[in-house]
């Protein structure tokens, strides 16, 4: 069963196979042509862009007409891999097998299993995947990145505890609980209380007036 | 879960050397070349277009000279401009064996292309035409030549078949109608011109005799130089008549048929300034309107070759393209200068060395601060305050006077603080020496060399630094072998330039490692007779006490046999050891040594059990790449690791069914190789790593005398998704960076790569030792992201080679990239770790601290006041 199934493809590829005639004996030819993108913002790579077909240890160039087609002569029998150079845009490498009869397949580039075919027309169609993508995004600066890194959080809390703590010791409500609330006795001054009482009171006269005006 | 931080891991790996946007062009230029130009066409209305030896189309702009297009074709014969024509506004070439085509003069654009139905041949091929789209194609070889008549786009195909016996040996010329050959004493002339071709000979002109050099001129003239002697012949279908005779360089045409004028260069020296004279010869007879001069030209430029007229007469004074013997390209107006000059020998280097430049009397001072450990702290803290005192001064001077241009004066070259300018010392096969800056790309200076192009292999030239820029006040010196040849000059200013030519033949030169007392490190040549000289030969007895350390090995790649030796006291080699490859039917592709600067950081590493395994560095392992063909596998390839002290074969490793091209890397405890492989048709790499093991048979030093037993090998192959043009691999100050390994590739990128991708100690089954390691499971094909491509859109073609050295930061490696192009870069293979980002934020930073600085002032005068009504209170 497996032979079989796998004959198929390899007989429907050589069947599809383009005819070419050899432009001399045992030397072939791959014609092609280069798509250009619609609506394309920089048309110039275009110009520069050729055509590489590597096999082994030579490698040939093409160069593309105006309208994109290009043609890489005196091939000798043999498996290529045909690519676009070209500063802009990427594409999807091709391999062009070229039997000792001249007939000519296009398939998929696999080197993980050399012997899967995934066959492509021929001639060739070489289109754009998308723009190269050279370089790497910088990280744009925003002012949520700020306030939510941990050194700014860090900051912040003691602000508010020194800010928002000795209002809520002004408030007379607040100050019967806490007083109800037995906490131990220090008889060692604080730090934090040396502060409060400082900061605390020359809030109350800034601060409090307008807020006892709205309540 | 595993898989994914595995993935996490791979990504990591893959994506460290990687560019911002607004990174390009800021620590990198490029600059794209062409070659030697071998024919050249102009006219008013169009750019100048050449072809050149380096299988080069491309376009000039008149005026300045700058490259508008450049097409690039294969290397070799299959890409040789053979025929270069003006049709209707457009370019005609034919190149290689059969293409004609035709491109867009403005653009570069192809127009048409036709591979015409011309046999293969194994002889000599010459392109005449008669019109733009009649040619005539020959293919010479003794004892039958045959003629292809055809016109571009028509069917219409004769051949003819010639009697040439004397082919072989002859030199031609190919002109318009005529193919002119000269054999020994005659001259044969092969005219096209009418219906059926004919072959004259005639007796050579006495003064075209043998060294003369001939070239076609235009139309039916062509001249022959030699010796100071030029002559201008005129060949036609019933022979060959002398135009002219005389002293003469060079000679070239210009004027439509029946009005020609021939201007005769002769090379001058005034002084020490090569200058070209100019006269000028009406072939219609009577005195000629044309303007003669004399143009000095700079000293950087050897004599000139040819020349080429580009504007008709009857315009202003003529325009003339001269390419001199050092492919220096300069247009000149006569009467009015030099309008332009490419330097176009860079495109053919064959050595390069990055030399460090001197330090100013600043950074002097500040090293001599820390080098004197044993000073008392008085005069130390003196010669700080005066070191000090000189950075304030420098920095004073460099606000007053901040656009004095110092880089383009080669006396004052100093090193920056991080040692990241450098000058790189260039040879070329044009016999050239070149420095070249590595910040800007400006050529400093410029030196063409007597007798040292053409050079008698392109591997044999040997180019070191004996003496660097830190032993004030000797200066600096690089030295140069050549075949026979060898010069001494200083590799800053490109002064005190020396040539000398050695009685004997080397055959292998290195420098030693060990510096004389002038701090200059001796050159050993090893000569076909198997003797060691010493250069300066002052040094002998240096070399004498040392000689029980040296060691050669030489390689001949024509039988592909290596052989080592020893040096005994008289300074003679000692045979020692001989691998003989060309026996078993291989051939050596790539011999490859590790580079003598390298430093290795680490001497093992640590494994997922606390363990070491301990590197195997020998600093004497060469690999050899050898590849034969195979009655099975059709081609094998084997790599041999050698000692090159010893001659022990430490490790030989064969792939069937690959073959080269080779490229290769070996750095550190590990090298990497590429083949192609025939059976899957893809390239793959070969990783190999040694390491000694668990324990260290010597810890401080290794000796390849007493060495350690048969190191534990570890090897991989990897897919390398495209083909290789060359391949380098980082280098820095310490090593501690990690190594990434640099490939140019066919379709013009510089691709760098972790090596740690390419680790052989990858698990194909990820587990917890592996991934305490670090070690990413194996992939069969390796990643080529397109961040990784370090040049990103300045496509760098027929790359010969890079070239990485190190800086004075140990996260910075420079890299210059040779070829048709020439490209330098800093890459940092493990980011920027020991300098700030490019993107830090010195504004935000200076905000925050000014507006600190603020609320401070402001709270303490809120709290002032607190004070003060509180006391009143």
């Amino acid at each position: 069963m497996w032979p079989v199934w796998w004959l198929v493809p390899v007989l429907l590829a050589a069947f599809c196979a383009a005819d070419t005639d050899p432009q001399a004996p045992g030397l072939y030819q791959i014609e092609g042509r280069l798509m250009k993108m619609e609506r394309d913002p920089d048309p110039e790579w275009f110009r520069v862009a050729f055509i590489t077909v590597t096999g082994g240890a030579e490698t040939h160039y093409g160069f593309p007409t105006a309208d994109g087609s290009f043609v890489v002569s005196n091939l000798a029998p043999g498996s290529y891999v045909v690519d676009v150079t070209n500063p802009r845009y990427q594409f999807e490498p091709v391999r062009v097998d070229i039997n000792s009869k001249g007939k000519l397949r296009a398939r998929r580039v696999n080197h993980i299993v050399p012997s899967e075919v995934t066959q492509l027309p021929y001639p060739l169609k070489l289109r754009p995947l998308g723009p190269y993508q050279f370089f790497l995004k910088r990280e744009q600066w925003r002012i949520t990145d700020i306030l939510f890194s941990p050194m700014v959080m860090m900051m912040i809390l003691p602000v508010v505890l020194i800010l928002v703590l000795p209002k809520m010791m002004n408030d007379p409500e607040t100050r019967k609980e806490m007083e109800q609330i037995s906490m131990p006795k220090y008889d060692m001054p604080e730090l934090s209380e040396m502060m409060t009482s400082f900061f605390g009171s020359g809030d109350k006269k800034k601060g409090a007036k307008p807020k006892k005006k709205q309540t | 879960m595993v898989v994914l931080k595995y993935l996490v891991c791979l990504y990591l790996m893959i994506q460290v050397q990687a560019l911002y946007e607004d990174q390009a062009g800021k620590f990198d230029w490029h600059q794209q070349l062409m070659g030697r130009p071998q024919l050249v066409l102009s006219s008013e209305s169009q750019p100048l277009v050449v072809a050149t030896e380096q299988n080069v189309l491309a376009a000039l702009n008149h005026q300045t000279g700058a490259l508008l297009w450049r097409r690039v074709l294969e290397r070799g014969a299959a890409g040789q401009l053979r025929l270069l024509l003006n049709s209707d506004g457009e370019v005609v070439t034919f190149s290689g064996p059969n293409l004609v085509r035709v491109w867009s003069a403005p653009t570069g654009q192809l127009v048409s292309e036709t591979a015409l139905d011309l046999p293969e041949t194994t002889g000599q091929t010459f392109v005449l035409s008669s019109g733009a789209r009649e040619l005539a194609v020959v293919h010479l070889s003794s004892p039958r030549s045959e003629l292809h008549r055809m016109s571009v786009g028509s069917d219409q195909h004769t051949t003819e078949s010639l009697d040439t016996p004397w082919a072989d040996g002859a030199s031609c010329v190919s002109g318009r109608e005529t193919l002119l050959c000269r054999h020994s004493s005659q001259l044969y002339v092969l005219s096209v011109g009418s219906a059926r071709s004919e072959i004259t000979a005639v007796p050579l002109p006495p003064a075209a005799a043998a060294p003369a050099q001939l070239r076609h001129l235009g139309s039916d003239l062509y001249s022959a130089t030699g010796a100071g002697r030029l002559t201008v012949l005129r060949a036609a279908a019933g022979g060959v008549t002398t135009v002219r005779e005389g002293a003469g360089d060079m000679a070239c045409l210009s004027g439509p048929d029946g009005r020609q004028t021939i201007y005769v260069g002769n090379n001058k020296q005034d002084k020490v300034v090569p200058a070209v004279q100019f006269e000028s010869v009406s072939l219609s007879g009577g005195p000629t309107s044309a303007p003669t001069g004399r143009l000095q030209l700079s000293t950087r430029h050897g004599p000139v070759d040819a020349c080429h007229v580009l504007t008709a007469p009857g315009s202003a004074a003529p325009r003339i393209l001269l390419v001199g013997s050092d492919d220096a390209v300069t247009m000149i107006q006569l009467g009015d200068g030099v309008l332009w000059t490419r330097e176009e020998s860079l495109a053919s280097i064959l050595a390069v060395e990055v030399v460090d430049l001197p330090m100013s009397a600043n950074q002097v001072s500040i090293e001599e601060e820390f080098g004197d450990q044993a000073a008392d702290p008085i005069s130390a803290l003196l010669l700080r305050m005066s070191s000090q005192w000189g950075q304030l001064a420098a920095l004073a001077a460099g606000v007053v006077r901040p656009t004095r241009d110092r880089a383009a004066d080669v006396n004052h070259l100093t090193r920056d603080s991080f040692n990241t300018h450098k000058m790189v010392v260039l040879v070329t096969a044009a016999g050239k020496v070149l420095g070249v800056h590595s910040e800007t790309g400006s050529v400093l200076w410029a030196v063409p060399v007597a007798g040292l192009s053409p050079p008698p292999a392109a591997d044999s030239v040997v180019l070191g630094l004996q003496r660097g820029t830190a032993h004030f006040p000797h200066p600096p010196v690089a030295v140069l072998l050549s075949g026979r040849l060898l010069v001494t000059f200083n590799p800053i200013t490109g002064g005190d330039l020396q040539a000398h030519q050695l009685p004997y033949e080397p055959t292998q030169a290195s420098l030693l490692p060990h510096a004389d007392n002038t701090h200059l490190k001796p050159l050993l040549i090893l000569d076909s007779a198997g003797a060691v000289h010493v250069w300066p030969e002052s040094a002998e007895s240096l070399a004498k006490s040392l000689h029980s350390k040296l060691f050669f090995y030489t390689v001949d790649v024509k039988s592909s046999t290596a052989q080592g030796s020893a040096v005994n006291q008289a300074l003679e080699t000692v045979p020692s050891w001989r691998l003989d490859l060309g026996s078993q039917g291989q051939t050596i592709r790539r011999v490859l040594a590790k580079s003598p600067h390298e430093r290795v950081h680490s001497q093992g590493r640590v494994l997922a059990d606390r363990s070491v395994l301990y590197k195997y560095s020998n600093p004497n392992l060469v690999l050899v790449l050898a590849d034969a063909p195979d009655p099975v596998h059709k081609h094998s390839t084997t790599a041999y690791l050698v000692d090159a002290v010893t001659g022990h074969l430490i490790y030989s490793h064969v792939q069937r069914r690959v073959r080269c091209p080779c490229h290769a890397v070996h750095s550190e405890n590990w090298l990497v190789y590429s083949v192609y492989n025939e059976k899957a048709r893809r390239t793959e790499l070969t990783s190999i790593e040694l390491f000694e093991g668990k324990v260290q048979a010597n810890a401080s030093a290794f000796s390849s005398l007493e060495a350690p037993p048969q190191p534990m090998v570890e090897k991989q192959t990897f897919i390398f998704p495209t083909q290789i043009e060359a391949m380098r691999e980082t280098i820095t100050e310490k090593g501690i960076t990690t190594k990434f390994i640099m490939f140019a590739l066919t379709s013009g990128s510089l691709v760098t790569l972790n090596r740690a991708l390419l680790d052989p100690r990858r698990p194909l089954t990820p587990g917890r030792a592996s991934m305490e390691e670090g070690l990413p499971p194996y992939t069969p094909e390796l990643p080529l992201p397109t961040v990784n491509v370090v040049n990103y859109n300045r496509t760098l073609q027929h790359v010969s080679g890079i070239v990485s050295s190190p800086s004075g930061l140990e996260s910075t490696c420079l890299v210059f990239v040779h070829g048709l192009d020439l490209y330098h870069t800093r890459v940092f293979p493990s980011n920027m770790f020991d300098q700030l980002k490019d993107d830090f934020d010195s504004t935000f930073i200076v905000l925050v601290l000014v507006g600190l600085i603020a609320a401070s002032a402001v709270t303490r005068r809120l709290s002032q006041r607190r004070a003060l009504q509180l006391a009143w209170k």
